[in-house]
Parts: C-alpha cells; structure tokens; sequence
C-alpha cells in the first residue's frame, strides 16, 4: 500500500515537472509571423523537450530500473538526436 | 527423429534460404543494375528526361529486371515456410491459410514491379515518352502503394503468435512485435499517390527508403526465425 | 513479479515490445530530421505557416497525453499491487485522455481545412499533416490497445501473464506520449 502511494506521488511530481516544462517551452518558443525565434530559444526549447522525452522515458516506461546497457542506449540515442536538432536549427 | 522430421526440417531450411535468395538478387538486381533503389528516376521529372536516363542504363535496367524477377518469384517459397511453421502451431490452421493468400498476392504484386520495369526499358524510344513514365509510376506504385496486402501479410504472421496459450507459440514473440513493427513502416507508402515530390513521393526518403529497406530487413530476419525453427519440435507435441 | 525499488533490474513488459519501441524510435528520428532540414531551407515558410497553427491546441494536446501517461503509469502500479478495480478506472481516465487528444485533433484539422489549408499548400503543412497524421494513427492503435489491457487488468486473477501484457501496452502508450513532445516542439515552437 505504502509503495503504491510513493509511486503515484513520484509519478505525481514528474507530471508536475513535466507539465512546467511544457508551459516553459511555450512561453520560450512564442514566436510569431514576423519575428521568428533566436537561435537560443531555438535551443532551449529542443532542450526542454529533450529534457521532457528523458524524463517520461525514466519515470513512466521504468527506465530507471531497466538494464544500464538499455539506459545507456536510450541515452545515446537522445544525445544524439539532441545535438543533430539544435545542430540543424540554429547552425 | 524419423524419416519426415527430416524432410520436414529440410522443407523449412529451403524457404528460409529462398528468403535470402530473393534479397540477395534484390540487391543485385534493384540496387547494383536496375536502379531501382537508390531510385534513378524522380516522380517530379519530366517524361523526356525519364527516358533520357533509361536509354543511358538500358542494358543494366535489361539485365537487372531478370534478376528483380528471380527475387521476387522467391516470395512464393519464402512465404509458404513461414505459414507452414504457423501451421504446426494451429490446430484449424486459419492464420496460416490466410498467409498464404497474402503470400500469393504480393508475390503477383511483386512480379509485376519486374514487369513493369522491364517493359520501361523494352522500347523507350518507341514508346511515347508519357507511356515510360506511367510504367515507371506503375513499377513503384506496385511496390509501395500495396501495403494492406503485405502489412497485412505481416499482420497475420503477428497474431498466431501472440494469440497462441503459453508455450505453444511458431516463433519467438518477439517476431510477432517486429512484424507488427514492419508493417507500421510500410504504411507511409500509401502516401505517394499524394506527392510527386519531397520525402512522401516515390522516390522519397519516408515513402520509398523506408518500405523498402524495411521490407527486406523482415525478409532477413523471418528466413532466419524459419530457419531456426526447423529445428524445433512440434509447438503442439507435448 | 518485481515492482519499484526492487534490486533486479528488469524492463517492464515482454522483449518484444522493446524491440518495437526502439524501431519506431528510429524511424521517429527520421522524421525529426526531415523537419529540422526542412525547416533550415524553407525557414521564412516554416515561420509564416508556423503563425497559422493554433499553439493552445498543440499544448492542450501535449497535457492531455502527459497526464494521460501518468494515469497508465499510475494503474500499472495499482494492477502489480492486484488492485485492478482502481487501476481500471486509471485506464479509462488515461483513456479518456487519449480520446480527447483524438478530438482535438480532429477539430484542429478541421479548422485548418476550412481555411483552405491542406497538406500541399506549401512543404511546412505537407510535413506537418503527414507526420501528425502518422502520430495519430499510433494514437488510435495506443487507444484500442489501452482498451485490451483495461479488460486484462479486471480479469479475476491478475496473474504475470497478464501483467506481461499490461506492462507492454503501457509501455506502447508512454512512447505515444514521449514521439508527440518532440513533435510538438518542432512543429508549434521552434
């Protein structure tokens, strides 16, 4: 019983994390018809969503009690679709 | 074992290398010589310019078709292994059936892609310069617009695994999910009907690449379960 | 069955699934490219088509699939805990969620046919119905495999060959989830 509960308020504060994230990264990425965004807030906004996919991959897929050579790949693979986006975008 | 495990065993063993067998002389035959992929011809090209490049490859396009021919009649065998190792695991063998249709209309669907390429490079100076492009257009329609018959195809490999009681199941589950998987990536092809250039046309990186390189990433790794299926005993003997 | 905090280390699900997520995590990387390459060439078209995008509708979207995980995540806990009467209620909310998300994309489509926007408009609308449209498809398979795992989680013994199946169709849910920020990010924001 215990358990459940911490799970859900564990669950509970990424939701949290994560919905601020996303509010962060509209309030960040606003841009408009004339003025398109700077470079920066291109890449805070890839970071932050970057930031976002960890987090839903680490607490509600359960990456944090898979296997380190599954985290590991994950991570990797993240990294590197991390530095290719903000490469193309603001390069 | 007896006398028809073997025979059995030697069965599975021969559909599993038709399977290889045909992407082999895929790669011969579409990639090296036909031109096939990487494409040679672009959907938002002019008719005269498909023919210029035909008549600049008409012996390798020649040559390739026979061998696109080959590959792709080796469906036939390559299909038939894998539902006749369904089968050992179905009592009223009804996925394996329906397989089997599958396997026989993309095997047609596949034979007349070779067709279609083959009469591209028959005449093209004879031919009306639209006409080369239509069977250009047919050849890779052919191949990527079919997907409910070969996602389809995949489907039904998938679900007599997953379906079967514990234990009972042809292949490894995890075959049932790369299946599934192979026919979500088939499924962008059905977007060349709406784009004549980009990534959604026929030759394009999601709705040419992608079907294609998975189509034969599924033919490597299911003639490689049937292979290593034969080996088993009976998924119902026990 | 091992459940949170436990010392083995274990993926939830079957094999199988993983092996699926990380094929649709490739070719999900594909896509992203294509949008970021896109986006470098045709930049001016990206920020004008961009403008005519409803970002509220993209973030409601983006919350409702977020919460929605938290509610899947939420019910595998309660089913390990063989408490499948809460977490199938979790399982409709999440649900709930998803056909949420479903209508309002409908409606956002919708209003941007109406004006006159349709995929060949110009390479940004292409981009973008294709690639929500490929999104939604995963959504409309998450749902219906969201509905199995709802029924599983109610049958009278929960046993590991249900939590098998539950686990992996959470895990289908979440990569829904995890593919649409990273969507989302590319299309409204950037």
């Amino acid at each position: 019983m215990k358990k459940v509960l911490s799970q859900a308020h564990s669950g509970l504060i990424v939701l949290v994390l994560l919905v601020c994230a996303t509010l962060a990264s509209v309030i960040v990425g606003h841009g408009t018809a004339s003025a398109s965004i700077s470079a920066g807030a291109k890449a805070a906004v890839i970071a932050l969503a970057i930031g976002k996919v960890w987090l839903v991959a680490w607490q509600f897929m359960e990456l944090r009690h898979a296997p380190r050579i599954v985290r590991y790949a994950f991570d990797i693979w993240l990294a590197i679709i991390a530095v290719v986006l903000t490469a193309t975008l603001t390069l | 074992m007896d006398g028809s495990d073997a025979l059995m065993r030697k069965s599975l063993v021969f559909c599993g290398y038709c399977g290889f067998a045909a992407v082999v002389f895929f790669i011969i035959g579409g990639v090296f010589l036909g031109g096939m992929l990487p494409p040679l011809l672009r959907a938002d090209e002019p008719p005269a310019e498909f023919v210029r490049k035909i008549n600049e490859n008409l012996m390798a396009i020649r040559v390739g078709s026979v061998f696109l021919m080959v590959s792709f009649a080796l469906f036939g065998p390559f299909g038939a292994g894998i539902a006749a190792q369904t089968r050992r695991a179905e009592r009223l063998p009804v996925f394996s059936f329906v397989q089997l249709i599958f396997t026989a209309c993309g095997t047609m669907i596949a034979l007349l892609v070779s067709f279609a390429w083959a009469l591209m490079a028959f005449r093209p100076d004879v031919y009306d310069a639209s006409l080369v492009q239509f069977l250009a257009d047919f050849a890779y329609f052919l191949a990527v617009f079919s997907v409910p018959c070969f996602g389809g195809w995949c489907v039904m490999i998938a679900l007599p695994i997953l379906l079967a009681p514990e234990g009972t199941a042809p292949f490894p589950r995890w075959i049932a999910y790369i299946n599934l998987w192979a026919a979500v990536l088939f499924a962008p092809g059905q977007l060349v009907l709406f784009f004549k250039s980009g990534p959604f046309s026929w030759h394009g990186l999601v709705a040419l690449w992608l079907p294609f390189v998975a189509f034969f990433l599924w033919i490597l790794i299911m003639s490689a379960a049937v292979i290593t299926a034969s080996r088993k005993p009976d998924p119902l003997a026990r | 069955m091992q459940t949170a905090g436990g010392v083995d280390r274990r993926l939830p699900g079957e094999l199988g699934i993983w092996m699926f997520v990380a094929g649709d995590l490739l070719v999900f990387s594909l896509f992203f490219f294509v949008i970021a390459q896109t986006e470098r060439e045709h930049a001016e078209v990206f920020s004008r088509s961009r403008a005519m995008l409803d970002l509220w509708i993209g973030v409601a979207n983006t919350l409702l699939l977020l919460v929605g995980s938290w509610f899947v995540a939420t019910a595998v806990e309660l089913c390990r805990q063989q408490r499948g009467a809460y977490a199938q209620r979790y399982f409709l909310y999440a649900i709930l969620t998803g056909v949420a998300f479903v209508a309002n994309k409908a409606m956002e489509w919708g209003a941007r046919i109406a004006d006159g926007i349709t995929p060949m408009t110009n390479d940004f609308f292409m981009l973008f119905f294709v690639f929500t449209g490929i999104h939604l498809f995963h959504v409309l398979l998450g749902l219906c495999v969201l509905i199995l795992i709802r029924r599983a989680s109610v049958r009278p013994q929960v046993g590991p060959h249900e939590i098998r199946l539950i686990e992996s169709g959470a895990t289908f849910w979440h990569l829904i989830d995890l593919l649409w920020i990273v969507l989302f990010a590319l299309f409204y924001l950037v």
